[in-house]
């Protein structure tokens, strides 16, 4: 079985509260009754055993009668869980914005564009003529 | 295309919200790489979320600033590899197809100054990009034929219409390389499907009755419950969507489901639409 806490989508250090509560939200998102007629039913039922496996086996192994699972490190894909007084799961590693690999883009400023306009005018001003007249 | 299906910006977060309009800056810079510069004009909402749906799991998107030619400035863009290809692709055939009911349906200045040459620009893409996507083609070529029939017979109800639309957006569902997730695409996007006609039978109503057009809603009886057929809806693409795998677009798209399509249903049925579509 994958990691059971991958599963809930929990920390492996979450508290017994915050595990039966993420398994609480699971259930109720994946209970048969909101797939009645869709056709994905069968999908959600398997989830479901699945959901319910994993909390089986978080509660074996916290009570001692299983060994924990080999690499139950926070996984960086988990499911949706919000959490209200947690910071919402990351998804993603923070993007690398191209060339731009100290951080995000620099803002768009219209200073460059004024700042490269009055080289230009200094430019010409240097060779005798004269781009922007009122500078 | 339609433009209704879009997160609720409030609720995201600044880091969501750029990378939401990078997705859309990519898509239409894909455009421009894949069917050049006036294929630019297809890029709309509604692929930018097939986008993010369809990035494949376990991979982050790749970021690059690059200009934008609508205001010169240069912008990030978000390049979901594989996904935005397909998007871009597919926005041609849309974008084509929907001209070409504009020809058939729009007023006379519409039809001369706008969809007429569009089309002919257009025209080489498309033939591109369907020998590309043959079986999509066919399919939404096929499915938009038998709706424009059912249209003309005037007969059939908005629901019977509404489901020969949303297949053809459940045929982009068939594009998922997993069989799990394919079927869990092409459901929710039946439904999806679904949201965008009814909406936009419902926001084209008004013109409709001025014009004598066609709308499947106008004497309908689905018109009075068409607020609970729309959240039905609604709600069974979110439980569909609960069933994929999570990719690097999640959030974004939990915003969507839960929170922008409610968002966009309530300003279409209280016609408080504000912008363009």
């Amino acid at each position: 079985m994958t990691d059971p806490y991958a599963v809930l989508g929990v920390s492996p250090n979450a508290s017994d509260e915050e595990i039966k509560r993420v398994y609480r939200e699971l259930v109720r998102k994946y209970h048969p009754d909101n797939y009645g007629d869709n056709p994905l039913a069968d999908l959600a039922e398997t989830k479901m055993k699945e959901i319910n496996a994993a909390y089986d086996r978080i509660q074996n192994i916290r009570a001692g009668k299983e060994p924990p699972p080999p690499n139950s490190s926070d996984n960086q894909y988990r499911q949706s869980n919000h959490q209200p007084n947690q910071p919402r799961q990351e998804y993603y590693r923070p993007p690398q914005y191209g060339r731009y690999n100290s951080g995000p883009p620099r803002e768009p400023d219209y200073c460059d564009c004024c700042a490269k306009l009055a080289i230009a005018d200094c430019c010409c001003e240097c060779m005798g003529g004269d781009l922007i007249s009122c500078c | 295309m339609y433009g209704y299906i879009r997160p609720y910006k409030p609720d995201l977060r600044i880091r969501e919200w750029e990378t939401y309009k990078g997705v859309y800056c990519a898509l239409c810079s894909t455009l421009k790489t894949r069917s050049g510069f006036a294929a630019r004009f297809a890029v709309n909402y509604d692929l930018t979320f097939l986008t993010m749906l369809m990035a494949k799991p376990g991979e982050s998107p790749r970021f690059e600033a690059l200009r934008c030619p609508a205001d010169l400035r240069k912008k990030p863009h978000c390049f979901a590899e594989g996904a935005v290809e397909l998007a871009a692709d597919l926005s041609v055939i849309m974008a084509y197809h929907k001209l070409r009911d504009s020809l058939e349906d729009d007023a006379l200045a519409r039809k001369v100054f706008v969809a007429a040459p569009a089309l002919a620009i257009l025209g080489s893409k498309y033939r591109k990009c369907e020998a590309v996507h043959e079986k999509f083609a066919n399919t939404a070529k096929k499915r938009l034929d038998e709706l424009a029939e059912m249209e003309h017979n005037r007969g059939e109800c908005a629901s019977e219409c509404a489901m020969k639309f949303a297949a053809i957006l459940s045929a982009m569902g068939e594009y998922c390389g997993e069989p799990r997730n394919r079927r869990i695409v092409c459901a929710l996007l039946q439904n999806i499907g679904q949201i965008i006609y009814l909406l936009d039978a419902y926001d084209d109503m008004e013109r409709d009755v001025k014009r004598g057009g066609f709308n499947p809603l106008v004497g309908s009886a689905e018109l009075p419950a068409i607020r609970e057929t729309l959240e039905r809806a609604a709600r069974a693409a979110a439980a569909d969507f609960e069933l994929l795998e999570p990719n690097a677009f999640r959030p974004i798209l939990e915003n969507i489901f839960y929170l922008g399509i409610h968002s966009t249903i309530d300003k279409v049925l209280s016609k408080r639409m504000t912008g363009a579509k």
